[in-house]
């Protein structure tokens, strides 16, 4: 999964053979296994990196190697995800190189001018298990790892937050709002997931924190014993005249906390599923895709409704701290 | 002084009780505290009736997303209360001494949480989602007469309990505490009669509830509601 800039525009995504996985809560990486699509993870932890020994200028190796070590342990430190990664050293290999080791460094793509970083997943295609993944970021772009960020230079650290999450098995959130760029591409107006497919603009360091939905999305895969006991879910259908609608995007809301984490239509019938939700009561959202994001989210050959009106649920749904809540059907108008 | 020792164990129960008896208020306080020989309370009365109990608000709070330079975007603006809601209460009171009942007090009640969805970023309409929530409470109280004038008793009432709300669909559950104090007044009919009608009366009560927990909007762990409640009252 590639991460775009602020200033890109929409370019194929895929770099690994992944699908959505059916009925996950968030968006999950999945395989195809058989007739089934399988989510991707890591069979075991820790996940092993090597770092490339190639110094970008402003960021020397053992600097990058300090980032993603930042990074990772921000997703290793949810109490709710079971996630550790240990660092072997450096490597002259390439970041994207099928070698059967897990490899983040920079690496020149002068041909993807608006991607700074992306990730390659090497899966079993028996199980779904991940056996390698590495992650690029495009050294055509200025980087920095300065505490607190530094101005036209992207943040290592807020970027390998992201890819590290989809070399974990995450796929893209769509909580976030952007608006088209008179010269192209597409501007991110606000966000509420470092998943969002497109970055903050250079010198911010919003994104090495997580937000809601990446925790909830995270806790889905690697879920710990106490996470599964004390979270449940929110299944549903979107329909549009009595007929599934797929790849709409439903968010919960949690009014008591302010909480938002969004999950999606994934199949004919229309059926969500957004999983690893705290106790409480909800307001639920549903909403078409921008078009011009269909790829980040989706294969290229989906076919996703983006034709409808956004709507909200007319009741306030009930979630347990365990089980799910009663499914529901949000029926939305087309424009 | 001739003031009786339980007149001024009973000055802030006749306070509260005030306003629901403003002819009290003309009362000596000697004569106020003189209970009148209960020869028409029975050893045990039972009380069947509704409540009504008053609406709170829980704020505003706003689905946010956060702009490149931290400020936050509105996707959407929501505002919430809990309904005013009514119900069906039943009290078991049990005599101790001339002026003293303890009482043992079961509830159920409806009421509707409301959030307004309005302000969408990519405008969706307007909705006031909904959900309705019933309240089972089991409470003990003392029931203290601090004045008895002809067939009424006016009384003073504060109890805790336990409660339970459940969501309209059943699947999401909170127990709590409630606790109870207010004032109110017993008036007898009949007395002295046969049967279950020979002793009939009626009960009118309204006292704050002090609730912890509960399915709520925010963040808040205690709130208060009015109460007004009202039954038919049956002595044995």
């Amino acid at each position: 999964m590639s991460r775009r800039a602020s200033r890109g525009v929409a370019i194929a995504f895929a770099l690994a053979a992944v699908l959505a996985a059916p009925l996950r809560a968030y968006l999950g990486l999945g395989v195809q296994v058989g007739s089934r699509v399988v989510a991707l993870k890591w069979p075991s932890m820790p996940v092993r990196y090597f770092i490339t020994n190639r110094d970008v200028p402003g960021v020397t190796a053992p600097q990058l190697q300090a980032a993603v070590d930042r990074a990772f342990s921000t997703w290793g430190s949810l109490p709710t995800a079971q996630i550790s990664a240990q660092f072997v050293g450096f490597t002259g290999a390439d970041p994207v190189n099928n070698d059967g080791a897990t490899v983040l460094g920079f690496q020149a793509h002068p041909e993807l001018d608006r991607v700074l970083g992306a990730t390659t997943h090497a899966v079993d295609q028996t199980t779904g298990a991940v056996v390698e993944s590495d992650i690029f970021l495009n050294s055509t772009f200025d980087w920095s790892v300065a505490a607190g960020g530094e101005a036209a230079r992207f943040d290592v650290q807020s970027i390998a937050t992201h890819e590290i999450g989809h070399l974990l098995g995450l796929s893209h959130s769509a909580l976030g709002e952007t608006e088209l760029r008179p010269s192209g591409g597409r501007r991110v107006l606000g966000k509420s997931a470092v998943m969002f497919p497109i970055a903050f603009p250079a010198g911010n360091i919003a994104d090495r924190t997580l937000k809601p939905d990446d925790i909830a999305g995270m806790s889905d895969v690697y879920p710990t014993a106490a996470f599964q006991t004390s979270t449940g879910s929110l299944p549903g259908r979107v329909t549009l005249n009595g007929a599934g609608l797929f790849g709409a995007h439903v968010t919960a809301f949690n009014v008591s906390t302010g909480t938002l984490v969004g999950g999606f239509a994934l199949d004919a019938q229309g059926r969500f599923s957004i999983d690893g939700l705290a106790s409480g009561l909800y307001v639920v959202r549903v909403e078409p895709l921008d078009d011009a994001d269909l790829d980040s989210f989706f294969a290229p050959d989906a076919v996703v409704n983006i034709d409808f009106k956004p709507a909200v649920y007319a009741k306030l749904v009930a979630v347990p701290a365990r089980g799910a809540a009663a499914s529901i059907e949000i029926r939305v108008q087309a424009k | 002084m001739t003031r009786p020792v339980h007149w001024r164990r009973a000055a802030l129960g006749i306070l509260l009780a005030a306003a629901l008896a403003p002819d009290a208020r003309a009362q000596t306080p000697a004569a106020a505290a003189r209970p009148a020989a209960p020869r028409a309370d029975r050893g045990i009365d039972v009380t069947v009736g509704g409540a009504w109990t008053g609406g709170t608000s829980f704020g505003s709070s706003n689905a946010t997303l956060q702009a490149p330079d931290g400020s936050s975007l509105t996707l959407f603006t929501t505002s919430s209360e809990l309904g005013a809601g009514s119900g069906f209460e039943l009290h078991l009171g049990f005599r101790v001494t001339k002026t003293l009942n303890v009482e043992a007090s079961g509830s159920w009640s409806r009421a509707e949480l409301r959030t307004a969805v309005t302000s969408d970023f990519e405008d969706a309409a307007p909705v006031t989602a909904t959900n309705r929530v019933s309240r089972f409470t089991l409470e003990g109280s003392a029931l203290w007469t601090v004045l008895a004038r002809g067939r009424a008793r006016w009384f003073v009432r504060g109890g805790v309990g336990w409660q339970r709300e459940l969501d309209e669909t059943q699947v999401l559950t909170d127990d709590g505490t409630i606790a109870n104090l207010g004032g109110g007044v017993k008036y007898w009919w009949r007395q002295h009669g046969r049967g279950v009608f020979g002793n009939l009366g009626f009960r009118a009560e309204a006292r704050a509830a002090f609730r912890s927990s509960g399915l709520s909007l925010d963040q808040k762990q205690t709130r208060v509601s009015p109460v007004i409640a009202g039954g038919v009252m049956f002595g044995f």
